[in-house]
């Protein structure tokens, strides 16, 4: 369908909505008509048989009210908890003008893609098709690396008892304490050493070294698991890593797609370290090129910052989508005795 | 200075030791092959700024490329504050690029510490051609006695006014000469008649602080750097108190309200959405971005700042920021070269538009005059106005400027007192104390 | 169902004697599986974070200019300096612990019970789930603080209600009284990965024990309180712990709302921002900066100790270990 098209299409739409409002708000009466009949029915048995009614329609009432109340409330805090992303939404299909002239409207005048198109062209004749596939790459691997290590590592933390074991566990939960900030000089001068600068190593290769924060997560997981789980097998023979893949990884999936969600996320969105690390614009990843598109002392195509701003949070969103399955069968559904 | 251990080795040494136990867990990497052929040369430059800026060096670097197809160019552009983390990081590494962008105070701080590659060899040689540069500009990037750094164009701070909004107003264009006592009525009469504010942002900028005493006649720094070259905080007062009377008065906006602007591009400012008359310049190079926001209808025209009754005029002229090589260039000498291209050739400086401020090399400036777009030209009618009789440029400052222009002259002085926790009085005093201490312990 | 809990908790503390007693054969396997399993993060602790921590921690009593490279060993200077000589040290801590102090235990709130509530829906959970954790994906991006100050702006939405309301409007940005509560506004905003973990937790706790409960009479309350949150404590204890040492570290939303500057009045001055300030600035000195990174290490390590000590007084683990 052409862009043309499309637009008249969106237009129609809007009109149709519109005027449908406008007939229920102006014409009451003509609603009031056409549901006439089955009203009457109701109305007639709730006035002139009320035990009945009651009855009748008093359990479904009562439960749909509940369930009416909890949607209302869900859906109306839902609906300022993600105003700022429909905004974002609805600015990207704006003009330039319309953005800071008509800030708090929602719906756009028109849905215009050329925010779109022109954003993808990038920047530097590279475009945001390379940026992605980078992304893609960068976080893809990272997820992975970090997620399995990261169990592997909690499970040791969590399930066996070792000399030094709350030592390291300290160490490692310290290593989160310290800003980055004072760490950046000297990492950068010992990744020059290993003459990784302008390379993805910095971004992937710390990955694989589990991270303290879904360390510290899966331990508190796995340590909710019943420990006799373990036991009976190592009654049956079962050895160490065979507890670990069979009994703890399956039953850690909440954790697991957790931790995928978040680090995925984490290495999607960081842009200090593709920042520092590569030198070259073809390496880049979508949250440097975003930020170098988006510098706030000049003037800048807004649109195409939110336009890319939004693509950029579709891959983020389908892998949660995807990951989220993880978290609903739990425990709870595996049927195991407590 | 008391020694401590030489210079810039310390923690290169320990993240070797490190790297040494990280290699013999990977193995080694493979040493760097030779350059096969020699004819290739890498390039890579970095600078600051945004997507217009981006546009118009990126053509000019295919350029340079069309000429020298033998160079292998790589840039990156970034915000100011991205770049200067990454380029304080990549310093520490040894990493830093063979071009990059710098301001007075960082250009003065990088060459005193030996990360640039200084240019006199190849201004000698002539790869660097200085002929058509008055020599004051070619001064301008001297530590030293060495040449650091080419600017990339000259600049000066000044006062842009709507002269549209002076006319509603009846109120007449003052002449360059003014002072600070005629700049307070006109701002005072321009909100009354009009209804917005006189004046929009930064009254209390930084920069101004310097220019006020410049205008009183001394500078701000002592010579040996040691101090602050006044003892005297009357002047800075007096002006604080009048940025106090007109904020009271409702003729400038309220420190609240204008720091949300601060932040935020040209697009936003007070002076291009229509919300005041006069507005501060950081820079007059700054003045293509903000009429290019505003629309081409408007009519603007850069003032410079008034001076003090009875004194002289306190701006200088000075780049606008600098290029310069570093010294982990491999081949400083087509960096050179390139850096020539980029100030002297005419083609390239009509691309260019003076956007980095007004090119010094006289030929290219006239070239560019010819057919001037109306913010272009203001600026070069302005810097020729000023250039009669402005104050000497200053380089390079003692060390320990920026800290206190960072964490002292806004956080300590100027916001406390527009938003009322202290007096004048006392905040400069602060100013002058904490100053002194700061610019005695960097320039032992 | 308490008092198992209670046994089990107890059954942790005689762990310790059982496994010393253990024979010394298995101890040797144990510990050799234990630094096994560990070795992945002990190689990258080695490798990799050992020397910028290491190097952190010696820089932090010298003078240390990044660009020239320059140490200057000065003893116990930056800390004394810290503490008795830079009054925006001292702002940098009260906005810091202001906003941690507020912005954590709201957030842990709001997450549990929203936790609690979309785990018991019915329909439409998968699009709950989402919408409420999307504003924690969009966090860092300039795109969000750009939209921030849109509607905390001096024209922006809220001014535009409050003006609706027959208010005055207000500079919520940069008002000394109001500043750091947007930005606290904005930390409670996005509780969608303590919540995501809430989730994860509800998840894993078995239904027999509330089927159990529900035989036993017991309401939707006391099912929260008896069940839920005990066995939801470990997961707690670690949102509390982290979300924690997150708040004061937060950076971006501070750098990007004043634009790097803790304005107004350095109330939105946080420690992180402070340490940046210090640590890149033109003639910054990085020992100063690796010195407050380090007081601040040593002040979240005794929080979260503390937190760990308590920890056996309200954690419940459901089994001990072996």
């Amino acid at each position: 369908m052409s862009n043309q098209t499309l637009a008249r299409v969106y237009r129609n739409y809007r009109k149709n909505i519109t005027s449908t409002i406008r007939s229920i708000i102006f014409y009451p009466m003509h609603a009031y008509r056409t549901y006439y009949h089955q009203m009457k029915r109701v109305i007639n048995n709730i006035i002139f048989h009320p035990a009945d009614a009651y009855r009748m329609y008093g359990k479904h009432v009562r439960h749909a009210m509940r369930g009416l109340v909890f949607h209302a409330i869900v859906i109306a805090f839902g609906f300022v908890m993600i105003y700022p992303l429909i905004w974002m939404l609805a600015s990207s299909f704006k003009g330039e003008s319309e953005i800071w002239t008509e800030t708090s409207s929602l719906i756009p005048n028109e849905l215009n893609l050329d925010n779109y198109r022109s954003g993808w062209k990038g920047f530097a004749g590279i475009s945001f098709t390379t940026f992605f596939k980078n992304s893609l790459w960068v976080s893809g691997v990272s997820t992975l690396a970090s997620v399995f290590s990261s169990a592997i590592v909690a499970y040791g933390f969590a399930r066996i008892r070792f000399t030094g074991k709350k030592f390291w566990f300290a160490v490692m939960l310290s290593t989160m304490m310290l800003p980055s900030q004072v760490q950046l000089i000297p990492q950068y001068i010992l990744f020059s050493k290993l003459d990784w600068i302008n390379s993805y190593k910095p971004l992937i290769i710390p990955r694989f070294f589990g991270m303290p924060f879904f360390i510290f997560m899966m331990v508190q997981f796995i340590r909710g698991i019943p420990i006799e789980l373990d036991e009976a097998a190592e009654i049956d023979g079962c050895s160490r890593a065979g507890i670990f893949f069979r009994i703890i990884l399956p039953l850690i999936k909440p954790a697991l797609g957790t931790s995928a969600i978040f680090a995925f996320y984490w290495s999607w969105d960081d842009f200090l370290t593709p920042l520092i690390y590569l030198n070259d614009p073809r390496k880049y990843t979508v949250s440097v090129a975003l930020r170098n598109f988006a510098d706030p002392s000049s003037v800048t195509n807004w649109g195409a910052v939110f336009a890319m701003g939004i693509l950029a949070l579709v891959p983020v969103f389908l892998l949660f989508i995807l990951f989220q399955r993880y978290m609903v069968e739990g425990i709870s559904t595996t049927g195991l005795k407590g | 200075m008391p020694k401590g251990i030489s210079r810039r080795d310390f923690l290169r040494l320990s993240a070797a030791a490190g790297a040494g136990t990280v290699l013999s867990v990977y193995g080694s990497p493979l040493s760097g092959l030779p350059a096969l052929a020699q004819d290739k040369v890498d390039l890579r430059f970095i600078w600051w700024g945004g997507q217009l800026r981006a546009d118009i060096t990126t053509q000019v670097i295919k350029m340079f490329q069309e000429k020298n197809p033998n160079v292998n160019f790589t840039y990156e552009f970034l915000s100011f504050e991205d770049y200067w983390t990454l380029l304080t990081a990549q310093a520490a590494g040894g990493g830093l690029p063979d071009i990059m962008q710098h301001g007075t105070t960082t250009l003065a701080e990088w060459s005193k510490k030996d990360l640039l590659h200084p240019l006199d060899e190849y201004i000698a040689s002539g790869v660097i051609d200085f002929t058509n540069v008055p020599e004051v500009l070619q001064n301008h990037g001297k530590v030293n006695d060495k040449i650091y750094a080419v600017s990339a164009g000259s600049n000066a701070n000044g006062f842009v006014i709507d002269l549209d909004a002076f006319e509603q107003a009846g109120i007449d264009v003052p002449p360059d000469t003014w002072t600070w006592g005629d700049f307070e009525e006109i701002v005072t009469g321009l909100s009354e008649n009009l209804g917005i504010w006189g004046f929009g942002s930064y009254l209390h900028h930084v920069d101004l602080w310097r220019i006020i005493y410049s205008g009183h006649g001394t500078d701000l720094y002592a010579t040996d750097g040691k101090s602050l070259a006044y003892t005297d905080d009357a002047p800075i007062v007096d002006h604080m108190e009048m940025v106090l009377r007109l904020q009271d008065a409702l003729a400038i906006p309220h420190i609240s309200e204008e720091s949300e602007v601060n932040t935020l591009g040209p697009e936003a400012q007070f002076i291009v959405k229509g919300q005041c008359a006069m507005d501060y310049l950081a820079g007059s190079n700054q003045l293509v971005a903000m009429w290019t926001a505003a629309g081409e209808d408007r009519n603007f025209k850069i003032m410079p700042v008034p001076r003090p009754e009875g004194g002289r005029q306190g701006l200088a002229i000075r780049p606008s920021q600098y290029e310069a090589v570093t010294v982990n260039s491999e081949n400083p000498e087509m960096a050179a070269m390139f850096l020539n291209f980029f100030i002297n050739d005419v083609e390239a400086n009509k691309i260019l538009n003076a956007e980095r401020g007004v090119p010094i090399n006289t030929v290219v400036l006239d070239a560019l005059k010819e057919n001037a777009a109306a913010p272009q030209q203001a600026i070069y009618d302005y810097l020729a106005r000023l250039a009669e009789d402005s104050a000497p440029f200053v380089f390079p400052d003692p060390l320990g400027v920026e800290d206190i222009r960072v964490n002292v002259y806004y956080p300590e002085f100027t916001d406390p007192v527009r938003y009322g926790a202290i007096s004048p009085e006392e905040g400069a005093a602060t100013l002058r104390e904490m100053s002194n201490e700061i610019l005695a312990e960097a320039n032992q | 169902m308490t008092s198992v809990l209670q046994k089990d908790a107890g059954k942790f503390s005689l762990a310790k004697k059982v496994v010393a007693q253990k024979g010394n054969k298995k101890w040797r396997h144990n510990n050799l599986m234990g630094y096994l399993f560990i070795s992945p993060w002990l190689i990258g602790f080695f490798t990799l974070t050992l020397i910028p921590i290491a190097a952190s921690l010696v820089l932090s009593f010298t003078k240390y200019d990044i660009l020239s490279g320059d140490v200057e060993w000065t003893g116990l200077e930056n800390f004394r300096r810290m503490f008795y000589d830079d009054p925006r040290y001292w702002r940098a801590v009260r906005a810091t612990v202001k906003f941690a102090f507020i912005s954590v235990p709201l957030k842990l709130l709001f997450a549990l019970l929203v936790a609690e509530l979309l785990y018991n829906a019915r329909r439409l959970v998968g699009v709950y789930r989402a919408v409420y954790y999307a504003p924690s994906i969009v966090g860092g991006s300039i795109a969000v603080a750009v939209m921030w100050r849109q509607i905390f702006a001096s024209k922006g939405l809220i001014n535009e209600f409050m003006l609706d309301a027959g208010l005055e409007r207000k500079l919520w940005l940069f008002d000394i009284k109001y500043a750091i509560w947007t930005l606290i506004l904005m930390a409670v905003w996005q509780f969608g990965s303590p919540m995501l973990i809430f989730l994860a937790g509800l998840k894993q706790i078995p239904s027999e024990y509330y089927e159990a409960a529900s035989i036993d009479g017991a309401g939707t309350v006391s099912k929260f309180t008896r069940i839920t949150l005990p066995l939801l404590t470990p997961v707690i204890f670690f949102n509390l712990v982290m979300q924690l040492i997150f708040s004061f570290m937060t950076f971006t939303q501070a750098y990007v709302v004043s634009g790097g500057t803790g304005r107004p009045l350095d109330t939105t001055l946080f420690y992180s921002l402070y340490i940046y300030i210090r640590s890149f600035g033109v003639g910054a000195n990085m020992g100063y900066g690796s010195a407050m990174a380090w007081v601040m290490l040593v002040v979240i390590a005794t929080f979260t100790g503390v937190i760990f000590l308590s920890s056996r007084f309200w954690v419940f683990y459901d089994t001990a270990e072996n």
